[in-house]
């Protein structure tokens, strides 16, 4: 439980973090990139998919199916446009609001 | 691109759960084959993943449904359920959208009609600004009876308002009401075409533009500019194919030659619905010189644009018309308002006030029909959603909302609809223009675009959703209200609202075809009784040439000429009589005639005016006219000789000879001169209708012809008068000094006065049949679903020892009630309906006793006819058939 409320309303932004950084990747790319990069952070591999099939509808990532080395098809997700500007926008939205709780937090 | 990817994703459900399981298979086997590495065995590798991801199933439900337009998923959903059921029930299917259909297909072809004739603005920007002006006419009312609007104006008169007007853009026209002849240079070909006149700046208020050349401007006002001309759009592509050679090419109207300047806009084509203007030429041309001086002649037809908020505008122009009139008036003025009337769809025309009524009456019994075909579809949907009880029990029983209950029951009755809507624009696309062949006069054609066009196609979309809610709701949300428990069980009637419903629409199917009935029946007895009117004279066979003759004649020649071509005629094989008159017999050309006042000598000035026509020796007995007593016209009867002598009908000899002997009779008659002028009555004729049947046989004077220009010739034939149409056309034009201008037949002429009725009454005729047969279907479905539901009871009742004549009854009685409230309710609602008619009925009124037992008498015998057989069958059921079959 704890895990799944560090990352309320944070998924849509840690994937198009990730997928502006590190390019195309399918679902299970970015679960793995996720855990490996944090210990705190770790998403219920599931909930990840609704979130991206969402993004998706919205224009801020594009899918296309590949085939991968060991002949299976994956679906690659990639940033478009629309969603680099998301990403900005989400970013600078949430270093303030963590900013701001930051600051309640020390000055309390 | 979200949206349409949504959509498509609606119509494919299943491909799309394909890839979504796909892409999440692939996620587990990912993490089980990382999981393997990490040194698991295979089997727990395989549930640790799956631990981890969670309820795939839950997942794809959720993305899925942000990957489609759920709602849409569900209504396509229920479309393919729903063809599914309605293919399996063809013959309700089939009945349901013919039904529909044809019901749809008579209300859009009368939508089409009522909105090219009457509805529709003119093709220019902001219609809705112009307006015509018009002032409260004096005196003699018009043929309707009424006394109409005054819309013309002297031409100083529009001059002062033109100039005077702040923005309001005032320009003048004329409307034509008959062809006029056209030559352009180069052709000796003959045209006619429809030639109409506006003041310069007509086009520029307008605001249409040139297709090619220029259009009028205010320098065409001035009678010393060069003569121009503006062609149709439709008659420049038509006749010149579109060819910009046309501009400067010279055309002759009516004798005087004008240069074409130019090409007015595509599609419009002119400013009355009803006729398509052929080409405009400038005002002051079209006008006869004095008009354009006269401050009284009624010559031109004033429009402008008033746009909103120009009050003050109206107001300034009510002050230059009130101050110009007393200016001129001759002897008292009256005071009278300028009225502004909207002219956004066109001309006012008579054409238009001719077909208005009819056109509304059809609409009128087009809703009635749609009303019957939708009690009619409900019927069948109810008596369906009886047999389908179980399917909704058992639907409802595994957690099916009502409202998902609802929403199929109405798709399938949206596909209904559906169906029927594309036959209904069909049918319309080739009725409407077919009606409107109809409507012009023979030898004056309307046109009117009654084609499909969107807002046609939008009122029958709205038409066909309309009806959907009106036949669907009902059944759906009764069929819906099964209680699954009781229906489960297997008993379906026990749920007598449903037959309540059944009841109460039999009822109003019933009322509505009573009162389609009666209107119809109404249209068509008025149109058999104008058609019997005794017209006085013998319209068969007769050829009606107008005469004009091509230089100038005196007296004498004219009069020799007549002489002659009629003796001529007379003699040619097949003409069995001749003669001429300077109006046509129902031709409404008597309108506008101002008759000379009379008295009998020693008496007052009458107040009522004759009718006067001039013929010639023989008109009485070419027409057929009875001689009552005296003498008809003869050859020794010259004008010069004899002005005197004349000849009167009985009407006259009633008004105003009453108790006298009126041969030899003398009648001073007012004219210019201060001495009146005596006339001797030597004969007295039969009355004639001369205008219209309806009209009261008005009291007439015959005076003798004298001269040979625009007369009428009568001819009356052996045979077919068509077939003498050339060679007596050639023999009045031989001399070289006579032309003919237009030729008909006296029946064409009274078909021609009756248009209206007439289409009304081929249409009452045609919708009566119409309703008659969808009431047919409605009414036999019905009775026969009811008989076959108390089929149970009646073997109970006869096992029991019922008799069968009380069974009969009984059958019959289930639908006698309903039938005789749907009676009562038709007949006052038809009555109701029919007081709009009275204008247009003749002799015939919807409480006579025969009005109302044709509509009656049909719908009982149809109830009577359905009802009869399943009631018979029923009385004879063996009940041990029946209760061994539970």
């Amino acid at each position: 439980m704890a895990r799944q409320d560090a990352l309320q309303g944070s998924l849509p932004l840690l994937i198009l973090k990730i997928l502006g950084r590190l390019g195309p990747l399918h679902g299970y790319g970015i679960t793995a990139r996720i855990e490996s990069m944090s210990d705190v952070l770790r998403v219920e591999e599931g909930s990840l998919y609704p979130a991206l099939h969402r993004m998706e509808e919205s224009g801020f990532i594009r899918a296309r199916w590949v085939t991968t080395e060991n002949k299976r098809r994956a679906r690659m997700y990639e940033i478009t446009a629309a969603g680099r500007k998301q990403l900005e926008e989400e970013e600078r939205r949430w270093l303030a609001v963590t900013a701001a709780v930051g600051q309640i937090l020390q000055n309390v | 691109m979200s949206l349409l990817s949504r959509i498509a994703n609606a119509f494919r459900p299943g491909r799309l759960d394909a890839d979504l399981n796909e892409e999440l298979q692939f996620h587990i086997d990912e993490r089980k084959r990382a999981l393997v590495a990490e040194g698991m065995t295979e089997s727990e590798a395989r549930s640790a993943a799956r631990r981890q991801f969670g309820s795939p199933l839950q997942l794809r439900e959720s993305s899925h449904d942000a990957k489609a337009l759920v709602w849409l998923e569900s209504i396509l959903r229920d479309v393919r359920f729903s063809l599914r059921v309605l293919r399996k029930e063809k013959t309700v299917t089939v009945a349901a959208v013919l039904s529909l259909a044809l019901a749809l297909g008579v209300c859009t072809a009368a939508f089409s009609l009522l909105d090219t004739l009457l509805l529709r603005p003119l093709p220019i920007p902001r219609p809705q600004e112009l307006v015509a002006l018009s002032y409260p006419g004096s005196g003699r009312p018009g043929p309707s009876g009424v006394v109409e609007d005054e819309s013309r104006f002297s031409y100083p008169l529009f001059q002062r308002l033109r100039d005077t007007s702040s923005g309001m853009d005032l320009f003048g026209a004329t409307f034509s009401s008959s062809y006029s002849v056209v030559t352009f240079a180069g052709s000796p070909e003959e045209l006619n075409l429809r030639v109409e006149s506006l003041t310069g700046n007509g086009f520029a208020a307008l605001e249409l533009k040139p297709a090619a050349g220029r259009l009028f401007t205010s320098a065409d006002d001035r009678i010393d500019a060069a003569p121009i001309a503006v062609l149709s759009h439709a008659f420049w592509t038509r006749h010149f194919g579109g060819s910009p050679s046309a501009i400067g090419q010279w055309m002759t109207v009516a004798g005087r030659q004008y240069q074409i300047a130019g090409v007015a806009q595509e599609g419009f084509s002119g400013l009355g619905p009803g006729y398509l203007t052929d080409a405009w030429i400038p005002f002051v041309f079209s006008a006869r010189p004095a008009w354009l001086t006269n401050p009284e002649a009624a010559a031109v037809h004033i429009w402008g644009r008033l746009p909103e908020g120009r009050a003050f505008a109206a107001a300034q122009l009510r002050t230059v018309f009130s101050n110009f009139r007393r200016e001129n008036a001759n002897g008292p003025f009256h005071e009278v308002p300028l009225q502004f009337q909207s002219a956004a769809t066109g001309e006012a025309s008579l054409f238009r006030k001719q077909f208005r009524q009819p056109l509304w009456i059809l609409g009128l019994i087009s809703v009635l029909i749609l009303a019957i075909a939708c009690s009619n579809v409900a019927n069948l949907l109810i008596a369906r959603g009886a047999a389908r009880g179980r399917e909704m029990a058992l639907r409802i029983a595994i957690g099916a909302g009502r409202g998902r209950l609802v929403q199929q029951l109405l798709v399938e009755s949206a596909l209904l609809s559906g169906a029927a809507c594309v036959l209904a624009l069909v049918f319309a696309g080739y009725t409407a223009p077919l009606v409107v062949s109809q409507l012009g006069p023979s030898d004056f054609p309307a046109y009117l675009d009654a084609g499909i066009d969107a807002r046609v196609f939008g009122f029958a979309m709205v038409c066909a959703g309309l009806t959907t809610i009106a036949f669907g709701l009902i059944p759906a949300l009764r069929a819906s209200a099964v209680s699954p428990n009781l229906a489960l069980q297997g008993d379906s009637t026990k749920s007598s609202s449903r037959s309540g419903t059944l009841k109460t629409v039999l009822s109003v199917q019933v009322a509505f075809s009573i009162a389609v009935l009666l209107l119809s029946g109404l249209l068509v007895t008025s149109f058999r009784k104008l058609m019997n009117v005794d017209l006085g004279f013998t319209k068969d066979r007769v050829l009606l040439f107008d005469v004009a003759a091509r230089g100038r004649l005196d007296k004498a020649a004219q009069q020799s000429a007549a002489a002659q071509l009629l003796d001529g005629i007379r003699r040619s094989p097949g003409v069995e009589a001749a003669g001429a008159s300077t109006l046509a017999l129902m031709s409404g050309a008597f309108g506008p005639m101002i008759a000379p006042q009379i008295r009998l000598p020693g008496g007052d000035w009458e107040r009522t005016r004759p009718l006067y026509m001039a013929v010639s020796p023989g008109f009485f007995e070419t027409m057929q006219i009875r001689l009552l007593s005296g003498r008809g016209f003869d050859v020794t009867d010259t004008p010069t000789s004899t002005a005197s002598a004349v000849i009167v009908n009985q009407a006259f000899v009633e008004q105003f000879l009453k108790g006298r002997n009126a041969l030899g009779q003398r009648i001073e008659q007012l004219t210019d001169d201060p001495e009146p002028v005596t006339l001797t009555v030597v004969g007295i004729v039969a009355n004639v209708h001369y205008n219209n049947l309806r009209e009261k046989l008005a009291p007439t004077i015959y005076t003798q012809l004298a001269g040979v220009n625009g007369i009428h010739l009568a001819v009356r034939t052996a045979g077919d008068p068509h077939g003498f149409t050339a060679s007596l056309r050639k023999m009045i034009e031989a001399s070289g000094a006579l032309k003919v201008t237009h030729v008909t037949t006296q029946s064409t002429t009274i078909d021609d006065a009756v248009l209206a009725e007439r289409l009304l009454a081929i249409l009452g005729g045609l919708f009566a049949a119409i309703a008659l047969l969808l009431v047919t279907v409605g009414l036999y479905g019905v009775i026969r679903y009811a008989a076959a539901r108390r089929q149970k009871e009646v073997g109970i009742r006869i096992a029991l020892g019922a008799p069968r004549p009380a069974v009969l009854r009984l059958m019959c009685s289930d639908v006698a009630a309903p039938v005789a409230a749907g009676l009562i309710a038709g007949i006052a609602g038809g009555a109701i309906a029919a007081r709009y008619l009275e204008s247009i009925l003749f002799q015939v009124r919807p409480t006579d006793a025969v009005s109302l037992a044709i509509p009656v008498v049909s719908i009982v015998s149809t109830a009577l006819a359905a009802a009869l057989p399943p009631a018979l069958r029923a009385s004879r059921i063996d009940p041990m058939s029946v209760l061994r079959h539970e």
